[in-house]
């Protein structure tokens, strides 16, 4: 019997462990990745008079919170849209922001800028980054917001040059659906690894994303809060079963 | 000289008689019954089968009563149709009596058409022009009504016509109907409704509702008792030992279903799903390829300009056969359909009665139709349809109760509309047939929710669609009036993608889901054609033509199987009682074409009684199986073995796996289910029925999946539109946020009622538990599959239910997904 590997320390072999509760971990800087909060998205909502429950900016801040403290991170690198837009950045949402800024005074917090962040332009400089930009070379790893700026996202694996940098970026909300053979359905956002590059699923519990089917070759972790679970020899068996 | 008194309004009568005279005919008794009770400002419902001149009756109707008051405003009279693709053939049909009636009319009466189609130019001409008629459908009223001219636009109306009623009720666009009818009634004293149906078994609730329940004693009920000749048969596999147990698709029977277009002028190919369309198309296209050019196909998802090219092929009579899904049970009349086929079983007799209807419409002809069964059993239930339609005996059609997310649409509509006084708003909302029994609770909570999105956003002042000013309440901002504006109805359709040519023109759309599961190059029918999915970039699905059209993929659209009536039921099992007692009664030629079939069900386990559940237990290689026989519809089927799956795994946590058809349903596991009566007793018993279900939509997708709709209707989510990224959001997602940060909302506990009613009819679901309650309970162990199990065990698995967690689930997918790959690794070897 085949026994899932969960949440294993060191996931993808590059020195990132993935955790549960969809952030990953960088264990040599002490760094804490997440993508994709989207931050006063619900507001954003309200204000154009869709009443969707408030509760999600708070809720995700203090989970990531807990991570932090969980991890005892040195650093929280944000890999992107973090706010969902101008409209939606109230004053509740920003307040919501800064004291959760002030609780964690002592962890330097990156925001990689994303295509929704962009927008707030000049008000991202009053919340209290460590430091703002539009990307993080650590080699070997690039930590960006978008992993392929454009590329669709089923390129098929792609050659790596040797010392050629591994890519980890969000932006993309993956999320994978897996059907087992007497009907059982699975759909979870996730992780997804092909060469040279990671993806990692959205933070924030008020994002959408569709379901995609990952490229031939990609590894591809499920991210629940209670555990990673790799699911690619699942996916690629399923695939067969389907195909057959 | 002495003056006979006239009977009331005889000089209108005789004016449109002579009308009639004029152009060689005798108006029916019944249409003279029409213009005398409109002329007399009586409300009413006519009902009467296609074809018979229903629309004469109630529009000259409404011109008698408007010929009464010779300078009113327009519009004077509003006609509702239910069908956008019906309204122009309308129009045209109300434009026939005006030139000749206009002397007596005091003027030429002109007839607009306002539907969602309507450009803005167009908009603004008839608002300007005001035509003294309107032709309309339910949701462009609503607008209507939503503007702030809404008063003023009702100013000078005197009629209000509801055409084909009984498509309209029995759904929440019945309910948008009538809430937006007595706002007319407020905004219009002393307006006259008629409504125009087909014959109901619950004509006077379908009376109540178009009137509401005070006008409803006194409105007339007209019957329009025209001799229309029908002529209804069943085609009998021969022979019918090689005709399956199972299926949907019935392409056995192409060969005679070839013959029997042949045969006929014009044929109209009626489906049950349009899966099943595009199949028969696709096989009577590859028997008769001579026919290429004078066949088509029609339903739903296929483009509208080729919908349209169908249609005006079938009117002109240039074609031979038209396949169709339900998208041509309405609409205009096509006058050369000499005969309809039905494949499948009709499912209700109200259904095949229309469909019957749409052939025959030349004078003094017969409407023929045909049923062709896909499966065995399935002649027992063409046997009970055509058994009650022979009969007269019709299913009723029941009206929805205080459906929260139309009055909230409904709120904001008329707040949008000019505003409106809480108290003044209640009551007329419960002067109608849906909201009568509307509780206090349930009106504040709906004018809350406008107000403030209900109690879980009170504490968000900037959110509000409504406000209050002075005692009365207003549309917030003219941004969520528009807002509000294109969201209004209550069809909420799944999400599809457009299916277009790589040259770049549209052949339809088909489900999401559907497409996301082809991979690129995988080979599909649609709309009568072998494509290959080129390229899927989210928006649009970029097809080729497929060289071969061999083991093609059919989209699987969602919906469109609807169960089989209660009616219906009764009489199957009937039917099924009576091939059971020899002698008993003639059986029809169907139900004798199945007695080897029943005998071997008798022989293998036992045949069904109405006084008796069966419950058949099977050991296969992939666990237990149990069969039970309700007879009650797959909707309640459906609501039955998802409870009793429930009832199971709550007391050990597994993964059942459920199917169900309108016969029976299965329920299989991997352990050993129950065994014995008593335990089977326990498992349908109706109590904490409610509480059960309840319990177990929380576990399931359904819930989620639903709620869709209901978002959309009362405007949690907003009808996409472009350029406005920033507030779109799946429905599941907010259903997901709403669960777990407002788990007391109102519409959360919407969706569950609805998605029990809706989904498991829960009415007839409660129903059938207390019928089971006092049955027999016989449970059976069946060497091998027995006949009326087979088509159930076909349907393959439709639903599971777990009670296992998450890592459990995926566990065990893993387990199976392994144990399966190592099976093809032995078969290999």
């Amino acid at each position: 019997m085949s026994s899932l590997p969960i949440g294993p320390p060191d996931s993808t072999g590059a020195g990132i462990s993935l955790l549960p509760g969809r952030a990953a971990w960088l264990p040599a800087t002490r760094t804490l990745l997440a993508a994709d909060l989207h931050l006063g998205k619900a507001a954003a909502f309200r204000r154009a008079g869709i009443p969707v429950p408030e509760g999600t900016a708070a809720a995700d801040l203090a989970r990531l919170r807990g991570l932090v403290n969980a991890q005892e991170a040195r650093r929280v690198v944000i890999l992107g849209d973090l706010f969902h837009s101008v409209g939606g950045m109230t004053a509740a949402v920003e307040r919501q922001f800064l004291d959760w800024r002030e609780t964690l005074a002592d962890v330097a917090v990156v925001l990689v800028v994303g295509n929704h962040d962009a927008r707030l332009g000049k008000r991202l400089d009053r919340l209290g980054f460590t430091a703002v930009v539009e990307r993080l070379d650590e080699p070997p790893l690039r930590l960006v917001h978008d992993p392929d700026s454009g590329e669709p996202l089923h390129p098929g694996p792609r050659q790596v040059a040797p010392g050629e940098r591994l890519v980890v970026g969000g932006h993309l909300h993956p999320r994978v659906s897996l059907r087992g053979p007497s009907g059982d359905r699975i759909t979870e956002r996730c992780f997804i690894a092909t060469a040279g590059r990671l993806v990692l699923p959205a933070f924030g519990s008020f994002t959408g994303g569709g379901t995609i089917s990952p490229p031939e070759g990609a590894r591809v972790w499920l991210a629940r809060n209670e555990a990673v679970v790799d699911v690619t020899r699942l996916l690629h068996l399923a695939a067969r079963g389907q195909r057959s | 000289m002495t003056r006979v008194a006239e009977a009331p309004h005889e000089a209108t009568v005789r004016r449109l008689r002579s009308w009639f005279r004029a152009r060689g005919w005798r108006p029916f008794p019944f249409q003279v019954e029409v213009w005398r009770a409109l002329a007399a400002g009586q409300n009413g419902l006519l009902h009467a089968p296609t074809g018979t001149g229903k629309t004469l009756a109630v529009w000259l109707g409404a011109l008698a009563r408007g010929q009464q008051r010779p300078t009113a405003a327009g519009p004077r009279v509003v006609w509702i149709t239910p069908l956008r693709a019906l309204a122009s053939d309308t129009a045209g049909a109300l434009e026939v009596p005006l030139d000749d009636l206009a002397p007596w009319l005091g003027g030429r009466w002109r007839v607009g058409l306002r539907t969602g189609d309507t450009s803005a130019a167009d908009r603004r001409r008839l608002r300007d022009a005001r035509p003294e008629a309107l032709v309309t459908t339910p949701e462009t009223l609503s607008v209507l009504l939503s503007l702030d001219t809404a008063a003023d636009f009702c100013a000078g109306l005197e009629t209000v016509i509801v055409d084909e009623w009984h498509e309209l009720l029995g759904s929440k666009r019945g309910v948008q109907t009538e809430l937006a009818l007595a706002r007319l009634r407020s905004l219009a004293p002393g307006l006259v409704t008629w409504g125009v149906s087909a014959t109901l078994g619950n004509l006077a609730e379908a009376v109540a509702a178009l009137v509401g329940p005070a006008a409803a004693p006194a409105a007339r009920l007209v019957s329009a008792r025209v001799p229309r000749r029908l002529d209804m048969a069943t085609l009998v596999p021969e022979p019918m030992e090689r005709f399956p147990w199972a299926g949907h698709m019935g392409l056995r029977l192409v060969p005679q279903v070839i013959e029997r277009i042949e045969a006929a002028a014009t044929t109209l190919v009626f489906t049950n799903t349009r899966a099943q369309a595009e199949r028969w198309y696709e096989s009577i296209a590859r028997a008769r390829p001579d026919w290429r050019g004078r066949i088509a196909l029609h339903h739903g998802s296929i483009d509208r300009e080729l919908r349209q090219a169908a249609e005006a092929g079938l009117k002109a009579g240039r074609l031979t056969c038209v396949v169709a899904t339900s998208s041509l049970d309405l609409g205009v009349d096509f006058g050369p359909v000499e005969q309809v086929l039905q494949v499948g079983s009709p499912k209700g007799v109200g259904r095949l009665l229309q469909r019957a209807g749409r052939s025959g419409h030349s004078p003094g002809a017969m409407s023929r139709l045909v049923c062709v069964p896909t499966h065995a059993l399935e002649l027992i239930e063409c046997a009970a349809a055509l058994g009650a339609a022979a009969e007269g005996v019709v299913e009723p059609r029941t009206p929805l109760e205080c459906p929260l997310d139309v009055l909230a649409q409904h709120v904001v509509t008329v707040a949008c509309g000019g505003g409106f006084a809480a108290d003044e708003l209640l009551a007329e909302v419960r002067s109608t047939h849906a909201y009568a029994g509307l509780d206090d609770r349930s009106w504040r909570w709906a004018l809350d929710f406008a107000a403030r999105g209900g109690p879980a956003l009170a504490a968000y002042p900037d959110f509000a669609r409504i406000v209050e000013r002075f005692g009365r309440w207003y549309v917030a901002s003219p941004a969520i009036a528009r807002r509000h504006r294109m969201s209004i109805g209550t069809i909420v359709g799944d999400a599809t993608v457009e299916v277009r040519w790589l040259r770049g023109a549209t052949l339809g759309s088909v489900e999401e889901s559907f497409i996301s599961r082809l991979a690129e190059g995988e080979r599909f029918l649609f709309a009568g054609r072998a494509l290959v999915l080129f390229r899927f970039d989210g928006r649009v699905a970029w097809v080729k033509r497929a060289r071969s059209a061999r083991g093609l993929t059919v989209p699987r659209w969602n919906g469109g199987r609807m169960p089989f009536t209660t009616l219906l039921s009764a009489r199957i099992l009937d039917l099924v009682r009576a091939a059971a007692t020899p002698g008993a009664r003639r059986l029809p030629p169907e139900v004798h074409a199945v007695l080897p079939l029943l005998r071997t069900q008798a022989r293998f386990s036992r045949l069904p009684a109405a006084d008796e559940l069966l419950v058949e237990r099977f050991h296969g290689r992939d666990g237990e199986h149990v069969f039970l026989y309700p007879f009650a519809g797959r909707l309640v089927h459906d609501g039955l073995a998802t409870l009793v799956a429930w009832r199971i795994a709550r007391r050990k946590a597994s993964t059942l796996r459920l199917a169900v058809t309108d016969w029976g349903l299965q329920v299989a596991g991997r352990g050993p289910l129950p065994a014995d009566a008593a335990a089977w007793r326990r498992l349908l018993s109706p109590g904490n029925l409610l509480e059960d279900l309840m319990e177990c939509l929380r576990g399931t997708e359904m819930a989620r999946i639903h709620f869709r709709e209901i978002a959309r209707v009362a405007g949690l989510v907003a009808a996409s539109r472009r350029g406005d990224r920033q507030t779109q959001a799946s429905a599941g997602l907010i259903y997901d946020v709403l669960c777990e940060h407002d788990a007391g909302s109102m519409l959360l506990g919407q969706v569950r009622r609805e998605v029990l009613e809706r989904q498991f009819e829960f009415r007839r679901l409660e129903e059938a538990l207390g019928r089971i309650a006092v049955m027999k309970i016989h449970v059976v162990d069946t060497p091998r599959l027995s006949p009326l199990a087979f088509p159930i065990w076909a349907e393959h698995i439709q639903s599971r239910l777990s009670t296992q967690d998450w890592l459990e689930r995926i566990t065990a997918m893993a387990q199976e997904l392994e144990a399966a790959a190592g099976r093809e690794m032995d078969g290999a070897s």
